[in-house]
């Protein structure tokens, strides 16, 4: 073989080398591109999470918050956040859509969904006044002043024609023995009218009769619509932030958030107690017959705030805003005034943000991603 | 005589020279055809494992029973969900066929197939050596009960299913994954 001929030969096998080291190096890019994918996918779907469990979070103390996130920058990415309230399986939910994005904007952007149900807060059927009981309500109201229309939260503005009746009893007969003030929302006229509290009364505002059509509800859970025990779960585990399970009074921990659950023996009498500052969230009182009573009972500040579910209550002497039902049939009569200047009013919003985090614990939050 | 010396050394070492470079470019070369054989194998191992994820994410999505697995076997998991988010709930299932793959040579080499609502099909053209699945409870300690999984562990070997130069390219894939509905 001649110099020339080697040179030709070794020139063609550089040649094909180069040719073949060329295919190499593109499918090593090739196994690296596709390591990146996944890891962008895996990236995108890490920040998708977080901005749901972000807006979970967000939710949790504030019930309202519907803005969300428009690409927010997060873990080296950017998240999009959208809430719309709507159903799930049969429930009222706030849905959170959260989309992440790695790389937005670029040729390699990789994007990931995660759909969270968040189970809202909600107003029990049980609630179908300011106050509700299956038995008499004539004395048990004084002279206060019971307004069924539906308050906000902050107690500076009633929403129009969306409120319940001033007083709901099963009993036959309602006479408004000491001249209570009671309004609410009556819903026989299209759209419903709201009506401001007055005495004498507008009998619009007051439902008698009241049927259940499973009975009247004999436990704090059924009442709620919850499984029993449920609430007494929450209370005893602590499962919402600041709820409690107390047996006697001296256990109590101000202020009362979350469930406060007081169980106590039957035909149990609480007298004079108070429930400390503001209290907030839902206040069971409760004995195995359903007939525990709280007789006379103050806040040392501000109102309660949330559902009171109690087997029996009289002398109301504190201010309430969102609702108090009692299980007892028999419910206390006798006289009963000085209160003029407190109230029971009726507010869906804080109602909801009583039964929210409750709401949580009992269905869950359900994943879609 | 002195030039015939120079004439037989330089094909000699000329000789030399072109085998090393023949050699070398039949090892680049065999290099290059794995290289292609691994990245069509990878590719596929991050296709069926996200498509795998993305069913085991929804593991227990709209099940009111608690029960979001219905097979968990060791190579067989059949998981529950309401994967389409229409109200009804649906079942999908992968596991690996009992039998050597017929296009491999590797007596464990199998097919991976997955199941939804009972269509069947076969996951990829290639090999799976193995398909493992663990099941943890809530405090993190292995169980077979199906009420009680919250957290599945899967392995998964893949060989393309062609060899070349009697290697075969491979891949290795393992994941815990904690579907949220099961917290």
């Amino acid at each position: 073989m001649g110099g020339r001929a080697l040179i030709v030969t070794l020139l063609g096998i550089m040649l094909l080398s180069a040719s073949v080291f060329y295919s190499i190096t593109r499918s090593s890019a090739d196994l690296m591109k596709n390591v990146d994918q996944y890891y962008s996918r895996q990236s995108a779907q890490n920040i998708a999470q977080s901005g749901a469990n972000l807006a979970i979070q967000r939710l949790s103390t504030d019930q309202t918050w519907r803005q969300g996130y428009t690409l927010m920058s997060m873990f080296g990415g950017n998240v999009t956040v959208r809430l719309v309230d709507t159903t799930f399986k049969s429930k009222q939910v706030v849905k959170i859509v959260s989309t992440g994005f790695c790389d937005y904007g670029k040729s390699s952007e990789r994007r990931e969904t995660s759909t969270a149900y968040v189970p809202s807060g909600f107003v029990p059927p049980v609630v179908r006044g300011s106050i509700t009981a299956f038995g008499p309500l004539d004395d048990t109201i004084s002279d206060m002043l019971i307004d069924g229309r539906n308050w906000n939260y902050a107690m500076t503005a009633v929403t129009s024609s969306s409120g319940v009746f001033a007083v709901s009893t099963g009993a036959a007969v309602f006479v408004n023995t000491q001249s209570a003030k009671l309004g609410g929302t009556t819903y026989t006229t299209t759209p419903a009218t709201d009506i401001v509290p007055a005495f004498p009364n507008d009998v619009r505002v007051v439902e008698t009769n009241s049927s259940w059509l499973n009975g009247w509800p004999t436990t704090p859970d059924a009442a709620l619509g919850y499984p029993n025990g449920t609430l007494k779960n929450i209370a005893v585990n602590k499962l919402t932030p600041g709820s409690q399970y107390v047996t006697a009074y001296a256990q109590l921990v101000f202020p009362l958030r979350g469930v406060t659950y007081i169980e106590v023996p039957n035909g149990t009498i609480w007298t004079k107690q108070k429930l400390g500052a503001n209290p907030e969230g839902i206040l069971v009182f409760h004995s195995p017959n359903h007939d525990a009573y709280w007789n006379n009972i103050t806040t040392t500040a501000g109102p309660f705030k949330g559902l009171m579910v109690m087997d029996n209550l009289f002398h109301i002497h504190m201010d309430i805003l969102g609702g108090l039902a009692l299980l007892n049939p028999k419910t206390i009569s006798g006289k009963c005034n000085g209160n003029a200047n407190h109230y029971v009013r009726y507010s869906t919003e804080t109602i909801q943000k009583a039964t929210q985090s409750s709401m949580q614990i009992v269905d869950g939050i359900s994943w879609y991603e | 005589m002195n030039s015939m010396i120079d004439y037989i050394g330089s094909m000699i070492t000329g000789g030399a020279v072109f085998a090393a470079m023949l050699t070398y470019f039949f090892n680049v070369s065999a290099t290059a055809v794995s290289q292609v054989f691994s990245v069509s194998t990878q590719e596929d191992m991050t296709s069926i494992t996200e498509i795998l994820e993305c069913d085991l994410r929804k593991a227990g999505f709209g099940v009111t029973d608690s029960v979001a697995f219905t097979i968990a076997d060791s190579n067989h998991i059949a998981i529950r969900a309401d994967f389409d988010n229409n109200g009804t709930i649906d079942t999908v299932q992968y596991w690996v066929g009992t039998t050597q793959m017929p296009e491999s040579s590797n007596p464990l080499a199998r097919i991976l197939y997955r199941q939804s609502n009972g269509k069947t099909v076969r996951l990829t053209p290639n090999a799976i050596t193995r398909f493992k699945v663990w099941y943890y409870n809530a405090s993190g300690a292995m169980t077979t009960d199906v009420r009680q999984i919250r957290t599945t562990r899967i392995a998964m070997n893949m060989e393309c299913k062609i060899s070349y130069d009697n290697q075969t390219a491979g891949e290795y894939w393992e994941r815990v994954i904690k579907p949220q509905n099961l917290r």
